[in-house]
Parts: structure tokens; C-alpha cells; sequence
């Protein structure tokens, strides 16, 4: 049918008033290892029409302390938490928590403190690596000294591109970043973190669950309250998302996604997403969560 | 029209009918039953408050009822019926900020609508009891 038709144009008003409305519920800014400020985040996410996005920074929801300036998207306050689990570490995406909760900030800021330490080893790690090291404190003074922010080991990895020792970010992983051993158990485990978004009023949900993870584990963790997991993840093939799914279906988990956009292509805000209709389950679930509390 | 404190009362009626019949209920059941059915958070709040109360203070509910309800025993009386009862004595026993009226007029409303014929009236004549003993009238009224 060539192009421009009255028959293909209709077809194409009819195809966009069936798209479903979108969600990326999972995205980082300049609070911990994005390139694009918050602002810029949601301005790029109302700009594409998302109905809702969620600012998911590593140990820090320093993004949602001030409000955004009002858009057509709803943003959703949201963190990714660094946990442990069996000794491996893993990442938990909490939603709709209140961020002022102070036993929550208390748990994130132990996290914070973790990263700093860890940061510090990453340093001393690559020593020969970079050109100096020494210089590295004096690129990233703001992030170290406020409070607010959460070291990454991506801050290094740009570094480690800035003083072309690498060609990109993934070629930084690939030639050093990747053979630093992080040794450190002292990071919350995955109970204390579900625990702390749920006393915070939110939902939690386990972020890009691993290959190796089993059936067995998930309904491990959902004993310990976790009340979703990511299946929308640009990493992941058909099969995997559709048996996450089978998994998410067989647990009564909720189903979250997102690009996992830290500002570079290809994960780029709105790459990978839900359904609104997913969105509105893991609200009911929340509002579920804040009446079974009362009735306890 | 129902309004939003009327649906709140319509599933508090729901589930504690629902746990008459089926005493494992679960407390993420009985939130996923609320979320459902209302979408306000202040109904949903007050939906649980009358359920939760209730059950709390059943005992004494049972132990009203049974004294206003001559001839009836509570386990004879529709399921229905003793579960309305319960939640329109709670109301009028420990909810003193609702008119007794109004608790009256809704109790009929529903039970009209989940009743049978008999339970409109059948509500009326013991609620309006219990309404005697729990609220008086003054004297000089």
C-alpha cells in the first residue's frame, strides 16, 4: 500500500489509539551513576509520552526531594537498593516509599557509607591502571562530600575513559573494572531492605533477577516480602521474560520493567517498559501493603 | 446514588459475611477484597476500620444482640442478617459520632439489597432496640 493512502493512514490513527500507554520504572540521574539530571530525566520521559517514570538511583532517592516541574508524565518515587542474598549480591527497586522515613534513610545512608569504602578500594585497585589516581578524588569532590550522592563504579569508569585508557564505558568494565573483587558483606541483605521499603510504605521488586536465580529462591524471597519482580529489561531475551512471567504468575508477584537508562544508547529512557495496566496492579498492591499494616 | 461511607459499609458487610464462612481468612485477602472494590483511600480506610473493629470486638456485639434478639439465637439467624447486625451494633455502640438514624436507615438499605423480604424489618426491630439501651433519648426530649 503506498504510503500516505487513505487506507494506510487509517490504519495508523487506528494503531496509535491501540498502543498501550507506557511505564519505565526504572532509570538513574546525576544522584548516582546517570548522565542526565533528574529534571532532564522527566522532561525526556514527558516528552515521549510515558504515562508514569520512576528516578531509580543506587542508595540515594535524593532525586525526589524536590518536586518536579508539572508534566503529562507521573513520577513515582523509587530507589535501587544494594543487597545481599545467599552471598551474592543483588539489586531491590523499591516504589512509592516515603523518602523521608528516617529508619529508611538511615538504611540507605549505611549502603552510602559502604559505597564510599568501596570506592576508595576501586582506587587503590587501580593504581597502574590510571594515569593518577590521586586525581581521580579531585574529578568527583562534589559526589564524595555531599551526602546526597552514591558512588558508582561507573564514576570510575568514565574516569578511566576521560584519561583514555578506555575506549567506552563497557570497554572500561572489560579491561579492569571487572577484575576488582568486592569483598565487602557489610551491604544490607535483601530482608533488611524489603523490610525497610515496606515499613517506608512501598512495594519492593527484585531488579534484572540473574540467570541463576531459581523458582525455589523467589519464593524464598517472598517470604521476606518482596512484592515483585523486573521482567521488562532490555537485557533480557523473549524466553527469559516470558518464564519470569510464568514465575511472577505462580507467586502472585507484581511485574515491573524499565530501561535501566543511565543517560548513554542504547538503554535510552522508555527502551523497555510496562504496561499502565501493570503500573495499577503494583498501586493496588501498595494500597494492599498500607491496609495490611493498619490491620496488624 | 451510594455514596462513598455507604460502599464502605457494603464491604464491611462482604467481609465479615465472608469471615463468618470462612474463618482462615488471610489479612492480604482482606486487603485485596477492599482495594477492589473501593477506590478512595479515606472509604477504604473507614471499610477497614468497620471490619476490624467489629471482629475485635465481636464478643460483645454477640453478647448485645443475643440479649436485644428474643427468640433468636445468632446461629439460626441468616448470615446475612447477624452480620448486618454486628456491623449496625458496632456503629451504634462504639461510632457515637454517626447519628443513630443514620445507621439505621443505612442497615435497611442493605439490607434490603442482600436480604430477603423479612430482613429489612427484621433489622430494624432489634437494631432500634439496641439503639434504645446504647444511645437514650433525654428525658426532656
Amino acid at each position: 500500500m503506498p504510503k500516505g493512502q487513505p487506507f494506510t493512514s487509517l490504519c495508523q490513527s487506528l494503531y496509535k489509539n491501540a498502543s498501550t500507554r507506557r511505564v519505565d520504572l526504572h532509570t538513574h540521574s546525576t544522584f548516582s551513576d546517570g548522565i542526565c539530571s533528574p529534571d532532564s530525566v522527566y522532561a525526556s520521559a514527558c516528552k515521549l509520552g510515558l504515562e508514569a517514570i520512576s528516578i531509580t538511583d543506587h542508595d540515594t532517592t535524593a532525586a525526589h526531594h524536590s518536586p518536579f516541574q508539572h508534566g503529562r508524565s507521573e513520577m513515582i518515587v523509587g530507589v535501587e537498593i544494594t543487597c545481599l542474598f545467599n552471598a551474592k549480591i543483588y539489586h531491590l527497586l523499591g516504589y512509592m516509599m516515603d523518602p523521608s522515613n528516617p529508619s529508611f534513610q538511615a538504611g540507605l545512608s549505611r549502603n552510602k557509607a559502604i559505597r564510599k569504602i568501596r570506592f576508595l578500594k576501586m582506587i587503590d585497585f587501580l593504581k597502574g591502571r590510571v594515569n593518577d589516581p590521586s586525581s581521580v578524588m579531585d574529578d568527583l569532590q562534589v559526589q564524595w562530600n555531599n551526602p546526597d550522592y552514591a558512588l558508582g563504579s561507573r564514576h570510575l569508569a568514565q574516569i578511566l575513559v576521560n584519561q583514555k585508557k578506555a575506549h567506552s564505558i563497557q570497554n572500561a568494565y572489560w579491561k579492569h573494572l571487572r577484575f576488582f573483587q568486592d569483598d565487602n558483606h557489610a551491604w544490607l541483605t535483601i530482608q533488611e531492605a524489603c523490610d525497610l521499603i515496606r515499613n517506608a510504605g512501598g512495594i519492593s521488586m527484585l531488579a534484572h533477577p540473574p540467570e541463576n536465580i531459581t523458582l525455589s529462591d523467589l519464593a524464598l524471597l517472598k517470604g521476606f516480602g518482596l512484592d515483585g519482580i523486573e521482567v521488562e529489561y532490555p537485557g533480557f531475551k523473549m524466553n527469559r521474560r516470558k518464564l519470569l512471567k510464568e514465575w511472577a504468575l505462580k507467586l502472585e508477584f507484581c511485574i515491573g520493567g524499565g530501561s535501566d537508562c543511565h543517560g548513554v544508547p542504547p538503554r535510552t529512557i522508555g527502551s523497555s517498559s510496562i504496561t499502565i495496566l501493570e503500573l495499577e496492579k503494583i498501586k493496588l498492591r501498595s494500597e494492599g501493603n498500607r491496609l495490611c499494616s493498619v490491620l496488624s | 446514588m451510594i455514596y462513598r461511607r455507604s460502599k464502605a459499609r457494603e464491604v464491611a458487610l462482604q467481609l465479615l459475611y465472608r469471615v463468618d464462612l470462612n474463618p482462615s481468612l488471610s489479612k492480604a485477602q482482606v486487603a485485596e477484597f477492599i482495594t477492589a472494590r473501593i477506590n478512595d483511600q479515606i472509604s477504604r480506610d473507614f471499610a477497614l476500620l468497620l471490619y476490624q473493629q467489629t471482629m475485635q470486638n465481636l464478643s460483645q456485639i454477640d453478647a448485645m444482640l443475643v440479649q436485644s434478639a428474643e427468640n433468636w439465637r445468632l446461629p439460626r439467624m441468616a448470615a446475612v442478617d447477624r452480620n448486618l447486625l454486628r456491623l449496625g451494633t458496632f456503629e451504634l455502640s462504639h461510632q457515637k459520632e454517626t447519628p443513630s438514624e443514620v445507621v439505621l436507615n443505612e442497615s435497611i438499605e442493605l439490607a434490603k439489597r442482600f436480604g430477603t423480604a423479612d430482613s429489612p424489618s427484621f433489622v430494624n426491630g432489634i437494631l432500634d432496640k439496641i439503639c434504645s439501651t446504647e444511645r437514650p433519648k433525654p428525658e426532656n426530649a
